[in-house]
């Protein structure tokens, strides 16, 4: 009973819950946020070339699909941190800038890695969404004088973006936890946070249960928020 | 001199060659009803006039031009060429009156005020001005198609095709899509109507043509097409259509 008796969670909470809403909740936040817009924005790329009708464009995002789909999202992230800034150096040196090195902070490559992560797979959703706009708006439009490009961007787009945003807060709620993959590429965020505290003081039980919590405290509101909006996103098509 | 002129015509899709060899010649205020079995490339026909369908033969003169020039601007021609659709394609999340100002503003370059002044207008005549800020999805098919005509109509066409404009109505709807055509036509806008409707095509059309199997069979008056066809099918075609009882 030992155990039970040592329990201090005042001692934990005082101590690492300020660690954790300061500087650890900033480079959860920051990584989400520009991560998610990487992610769209990979995922507009990737879709709008899968539907382009150039069949080389379509092979080589097939097979990059592929590759991301075919590997852990922790690998990713490793590989990223350590692997992708050689590479890069190397490719620079052969091409003639023989002095540079490519340094990348562990939370640059955080964010690259879970956002082309999640692009690959929210480009499926999106392409989904797009294919699902009935043909007949884009002939509508074409038939009004616009061009192939606007009728993309004006008519379909906007509305294949109102049918996959329910599907995008899903993956914000999966985003935020899949950030503590972070901590084994050294972000500090809440996970390397907590491990720390905990190597100094001991207080393992406390101080991973309030990680946990905090997990819980900002994804289930955010999960609800997203059920709240795919309801009203229905509602509204139809 | 004609507003556009068809010449040789055809449309393949893959081993099926839906337009065999078209002419036709339409003149500025022409009302022309397109009739025929289904399968006989009429729609088809229709959808290559502003190249929603790409030819694959034969050429089409708009005012001197030759649409099918490789560099032709065909955006730019699709503003000349207004189209209706069977199911109206009205933008659903835009409201009744953006959608017949979104195009205006977009590639006419209209002030919002101008392209709503127009709409409304618009809207008045073909009986909706109510329904200005409703959504499509509230409305009935009729009244849809109505909207789909004002949309048209706002980017001022040289000519409007009407593709089956009345097929996908409920019977008691036809009649107010049907009125509000007799009226721009009235107007003397060009029209191009492919149509199960014989009596829109012997009343208000002023050339009736019959296809069949990828080719024009016969281009007559109405008068002359209903009450004495001269070629067998065009008959054969309107015994069936016009006493779908069987009789004879």
């Amino acid at each position: 009973m030992n155990v039970l008796q040592n329990l201090d969670f005042p001692k934990a909470i005082r101590e690492l819950f300020p660690k954790l809403m300061g500087n650890a909740l900033y480079i959860v936040i920051l990584a989400t946020v520009f991560g998610f817009l990487l992610a769209i924005t990979v995922g507009f790329l990737l879709a709008l070339g899968r539907i382009s009708k150039k069949k080389v464009l379509n092979k080589l995002i097939i097979i990059f699909q592929e590759i991301v789909r075919g590997t852990p999202l922790l690998v990713q992230l490793v590989y990223m941190y350590y692997v992708v800034p050689l590479l890069i150096t190397l490719f620079a040196n052969l091409i003639g800038f023989k002095t540079y090195t490519c340094h990348m902070t562990s939370l640059t490559a955080g964010i690259l890695g879970l956002g082309i992560n999640y692009g690959t797979y929210i480009s499926e959703v999106i392409r989904a969404s797009i294919l699902s706009i009935d043909n007949g708006q884009s002939e509508a439009a074409l038939a009004l004088g616009l061009t192939p490009i606007q009728v993309m961007l004006r008519i379909v787009l906007p509305q294949a973006i109102r049918n996959s945003i329910p599907v995008f807060g899903n993956y914000l709620v999966m985003m935020v936890k899949d950030t503590s993959l972070m901590a084994y590429i050294t972000v500090q965020e809440f996970l390397m946070t907590t491990k720390a505290y905990t190597s100094q003081t001991f207080l393992t039980i406390e101080s991973y249960t309030i990680l946990a919590v905090v997990y819980l405290c900002i994804c289930i509101p955010l999960g609800f928020l997203a059920k709240y909006m795919e309801k009203k996103f229905n509602q509204k098509s139809r | 001199m004609p507003l556009m002129e068809i010449k040789n015509l055809q449309k393949q899709f893959g081993d099926l060659q839906v337009l065999k060899d078209i002419n036709l010649t339409i003149s500025k205020g022409d009302v022309i009803a397109i009739i025929g079995p289904s399968g006989s490339g009429k729609s088809t026909f229709l959808r290559c006039l502003n190249m929603l369908e790409d030819p694959s033969g034969g050429s089409i003169i708009f005012k001197d031009q030759d649409i099918l020039a490789p560099k032709f601007n065909i955006p730019k021609y699709r503003q000349k060429v207004g189209m209706c659709f069977q199911r109206f394609n009205l933008f659903p999340f835009m409201s009744v009156l953006e959608n017949v100002t979104f195009a205006p503003k977009l590639i006419l370059k209209k002030s919002k005020e101008e392209a709503q002044e127009t709409a409304l207008k618009l809207l008045d005549k073909v009986g909706l001005l109510s329904k200005a800020d409703a959504y499509p999805n509230m409305l009935s098919g009729g009244q849809q198609q109505r909207v789909a005509i004002a949309r048209t109509l706002a980017m001022e066409p040289e000519i409007i095709l009407f593709d089956e404009p009345t097929s996908a109505l409920d019977p008691e709807l036809v009649g107010e899509v049907l009125a509000v055509m007799r009226e721009i036509a009235k107007e003397g806008m060009t029209m191009v109507v492919v149509t199960h409707e014989m009596g829109f095509a012997s009343e208000v059309a002023h050339r009736v043509i019959f296809m069949d199997g990828g080719y024009v069979v016969e281009d007559s008056a109405p008068s002359e097409m209903f009450k004495n066809p001269k070629n067998d099918r065009t008959k054969q075609f309107l015994s069936r259509v016009l006493n779908p009882q069987g009789g004879a």
